[in-house]
């Protein structure tokens, strides 16, 4: 909104869409913590889960984290960017119109999912649950976004960006090529569908994205909307702008090839290991130099920490951000990984980071936010004081239980008696000694939640005290002149042309083989001295090609978005390929021509059975993998409890892949055959009456719910679309071998005085769990077949491995 | 040992093209910073933009400016 005259005009900004979103993320908040109360409640005691479906932990943790993430978190984010950028920019927001899509679409979405998460509507894939529709919206909803923010890029009246605003940038694109790229799938109903990656390949995009969901919507995020509030409450500039500058691209180029850390010692080819824990450790350097620069913000201002409840917020955050991303390298490494992967440690340090930093930041930036949306004071610093020092302690509560519940698992899990063997055999007896800490993290998170009604309190009465305001400035009634460099021009200019070469020989040297590499690694040589050179002679030139860049917000975008590509590249391209190289199918003649497929072979997947598909499908409703990996790591300790460890070639068909990254309960990657079906009927339907001290919620509706053998055809013939090897043959018969396969189980069950039916979820579900860790199970007492004859594949003898 | 190591792998050149892209940039960012922003004032401009002088106006009074499309119930 602008009002002109000859010189100058006033721009007055959109602040009540920044209101609505701080409303919306306190509402969205609370409904967070609650549910992460609840899910809490029911790692506690099994009996929270009140027997019913739509409430189970499994169902329910999702909610929670997604929640956490995109609606508390997320509505927080677009508060303070739609604040920050208004006002760095010196313009308002380019269309108000977008900006209440933005907000409205973005409400949508979170109620969709917080509908679709208890009626068992996911993915199964962790931090991307959103079965296809929502995804589809939110992919709308964030371009709405992005394009009203470089729209207002475009038309500002502030020559300059600021480092915020780089990090708003990189949110944008980044998150967009991650989720597109993540949640690239076949829909095979209106509320399903199968990814198109299957196993490895999966597990290593799916991390990529969860990983970088974690840097780029929790991370880049709050660190813009730090360089701006955080300066804007100590009333004093960034410690360091330069250090800014280092911190920005080292940490965006560094952050995007870290996903394989949370892959350490799985499948995933040692090469993706090695490199993501590598960097990793890198990150530790930018991560550490943008939270010093945010607490030597603050420097010559201490004195305020004593009084002002908002500095409080912000220093904790950063403190937090900084333990956080010390923890986070530290667990990167390939040895602490084996001890603390799949452990509640990792639930600690999320909860850190979290909480401590993108919550804290949001406390912050609410406090310090709100009074001047209203024209008035913070109605109480002491509530916010008490809010502060509550939440603190909850948080401490919180983390440090999980830290020692994660520990003691690890040890617990790994230790060996003086022969050898399992010191502990019965993995219940961890659980057993964690509910301890388990209770004491419910008491933090339920402190946490209760002390967000104080926020809730002080801001409504701030509110109420005030009156809606908003901010104008003077801004020169011509925009700023620009520099006169087109975006080619600064593309093509020398600094450019030096990074291209650079880069463009640096790869080829590494695939050059070692005839060639010298002449490379000279030419590389000579681009660096040529760079040298050219800098002593255009030194103004150089120095101000980054200012020139900086302004110019296409070139900007462009250059993150290639940092950011190239570390995804460099991962995900050579893994695919060398899924590839893996044939799905691999007959006697192709051994014979090829000896070495004969150890491929002795571990590659075959298809699942119609009915062993419905039970998967299942498994992935229910959120099985919240609390059991089906990943078997090379130590010695988890091939005595499990088995035989994992091969990349067990789960290449598995669309989404279920390794997990958790163990609340066992690992099932091997479970096929261990236990009668008799065994599983009864442990799902109450687990207690098999594992007493566990802590798994009961599955009673398996037995009375039953599934239409035809949507299985369907899902099969998605999966074939997707390189899945079934045959034709599988697909006429999928209905009969579904119902045949059933029965047997059922008919299984029947001779101990159970009853079930062969097209129920219990069937399903025992017939999945029965085939993990093994080939083909038999689908019928007699063969079935398209023409009465011979048995298929699918209905092989059992296989044992 | 290096030949033997990365004998067994030709994917395993990735994470050293990952690390030469990596310095390359970091020092170009480096030199960038320790000799292309020397001038202080112009730093010291850039870190100031968030101090801009503002003037408060109540939600009411800002409806009397047009110009600017309006959209959803801001108002």
């Amino acid at each position: 909104m602008e009002a002109t005259n000859t010189q100058t005009k006033t721009v007055i900004y959109d602040d009540s869409i920044v209101r609505a979103f701080s409303i919306i993320t306190v509402v969205w908040g609370i409904v967070a913590f609650l549910v992460g109360v609840l899910i809490a409640a029911q790692l506690s005691f099994w009996q929270v889960n009140m027997g019913v479906e739509w409430l189970s932990f499994g169902r329910l943790r999702q909610l929670h984290t997604n929640a956490a993430i995109f609606a508390f978190v997320g509505n927080g984010m677009f508060a303070g960017v739609y604040y920050s950028t208004q006002r760095l920019l010196k313009t308002r927001m380019a269309s108000d119109a977008l900006s209440w899509a933005n907000f409205w679409g973005w409400q949508i979405i979170i109620v969709a999912a917080a509908l679709s998460y208890p009626l068992g509507l996911t993915q199964g894939k962790e931090y991307a649950e959103l079965i296809w529709p929502i995804d589809v919206l939110v992919v709308l909803v964030w371009v709405i976004f992005g394009i009203n923010f470089f729209w207002t890029l475009a038309i500002r009246n502030e020559k300059n960006l600021y480092v915020a605003i780089w990090f708003y940038i990189s949110t944008i694109v980044t998150i967009a090529v991650l989720y597109i790229v993540n949640n690239l799938a076949i829909p095979t109903s209106l509320t399903h569908s199968y990814p198109i990656f299957g196993g490895v390949q999966d597990a290593l995009v799916q991390w990529w994205y969860g990983h970088n969901a974690v840097a780029f919507f929790l991370t880049t995020p709050p660190l813009g909307l730090m360089y701006y509030f955080m300066v804007k409450a100590a009333n004093r500039p960034v410690y360091s702008y330069r250090l800014s500058v280092v911190h920005f691209w080292s940490l965006i180029f560094l952050y995007i090839w870290a996903g394989p850390h949370h892959l350490l010692y799985t499948a995933l080819p040692d090469w993706a290991q090695t490199l993501g824990m590598i960097f990793s450790v890198m990150l530790w350097a930018p991560s550490w130099g943008g939270m010093l620069n945010g607490l030597l913000t603050l420097r010559g201002a201490w004195d305020k920490l004593r009084t002002d409840p908002v500095i409080k917020f912000f220093v904790v955050a950063v403190t937090f951000y900084g333990m956080s991303t010390f923890e986070g390298p530290l667990l990167s490494i390939k040895s602490v990984s084996a001890l603390g992967h799949y452990t509640d440690w990792i639930i600690g340090h999320v909860h850190s980071g979290a909480l401590g930093w993108n919550g804290f930041m949001t406390f912050g930036i609410l406090y310090w936010m709100w009074p001047r949306l209203y024209g008035t004071k913070l109605y109480s610093n002491r509530l916010a004081e008490a809010h502060f020092w509550i939440a603190t302690i909850a948080i401490l509560m919180y983390v440090v239980s999980m830290w020692v519940a994660g520990v003691s698992q690890g040890l617990f899990w790994r230790a060996l008696d003086a022969e050898g063997f399992l010191k502990y055999p019965d993995f219940i007896e961890s659980l057993t000694n964690s509910r301890m800490m388990y209770h004491t993290r419910l008491l933090g998170g339920l402190l946490f939640f209760l002390s967000s009604f104080l926020l809730v309190w002080n801001l409504v009465m701030t509110a109420r005290q005030g009156k809606p305001v908003t901010v104008s400035v003077q801004v020169p009634a011509r925009r700023p002149e620009g520099d006169n460099v087109s975006a080619w021009g600064l593309m093509t200019s020398a600094p450019m042309l030096f990074i291209v070469g650079i880069l463009v020989f640096s790869i080829w040297f590494g695939l050059s083989g070692s005839m060639i590499s010298p002449i490379i690694l000279a030419i590389l040589i000579i681009i660096c001295i040529g760079a040298i050179i050219s800098y002593g002679l255009h030194q103004k030139k150089w120095g101000h090609w980054y200012g020139l860049v900086e302004r110019h917000a296409l070139v900007f975008t462009v250059l993150a978005l290639l940092a950011i590509l190239i570390g995804g590249a460099v991962e995900i391209i050579p893994t695919v390929i060398l899924s590839e190289e893996i044939p799905l199918e691999i007959t006697d003649e192709m051994i014979a021509e090829n000896p070495e497929l004969a150890e491929t072979a002795k571990w590659l997947q075959k298809p699942y059975s119609p009915l062993e598909l419905a039970g998967r499908d299942i498994y992935i409703t229910e959120g099985c993998y919240n609390c059991h990996s089906q990943m078997i790591r090379p130590f010695r300790h988890e091939v005595l409890r499990y088995g035989d460890y994992s091969r990349m070639e067990e789960s290449l068909l598995d669309h989404p892949f279920q390794w997990g990254s958790k163990r609340t309960g066992l690992d099932l990657a091997r479970v096929g055959g261990k236990y009668d079906n008799l065994w599983h009927y009864l442990h799902l339907m109450d687990p207690r009456s098999t594992s007493p001290a566990s802590n798994m919620p009961g599955y009673t509706h398996f037995k009375t719910k039953t599934l239409d053998p035809q949507v299985y055809v369907g899902r099969m013939k998605a999966l074939g679309q997707l390189g899945v090897p079934y045959s034709d043959e599988d697909y006429q018969l999928a209905e009969q071998r579904f119902l045949s396969q059933g029965q047997l189980i059922a008919d299984d069950l029947a001779a101990k005085d159970v009853n079930i039916a062969p097209d129920s979820q219990m069937a399903a579900i025992i017939a999945y769990l029965q085939r993990l860790g093994r080939g083909p199970q038999p689908l019928a007492a007699e063969p079935v077949t398209a023409g009465g004859g011979a048995a298929g594949e699918a209905s092989a003898p059992v296989v044992e491995r | 040992m290096y030949q033997e190591f990365y004998a067994k792998s030709d994917l395993l050149i990735w994470p050293l093209i990952g690390l030469l892209i990596f310095v390359s940039i970091f020092t170009g960012v480096l030199a960038y910073v320790f000799f292309g922003l020397r001038d202080k004032g112009k730093v010291n401009a850039l870190a100031s933009l968030p101090f801009e002088p503002e003037t408060l106006v109540p939600e009411d009074a800002s409806n009397q400016f047009d110009g600017r499309p309006k959209g959803g119930p801001s108002k």
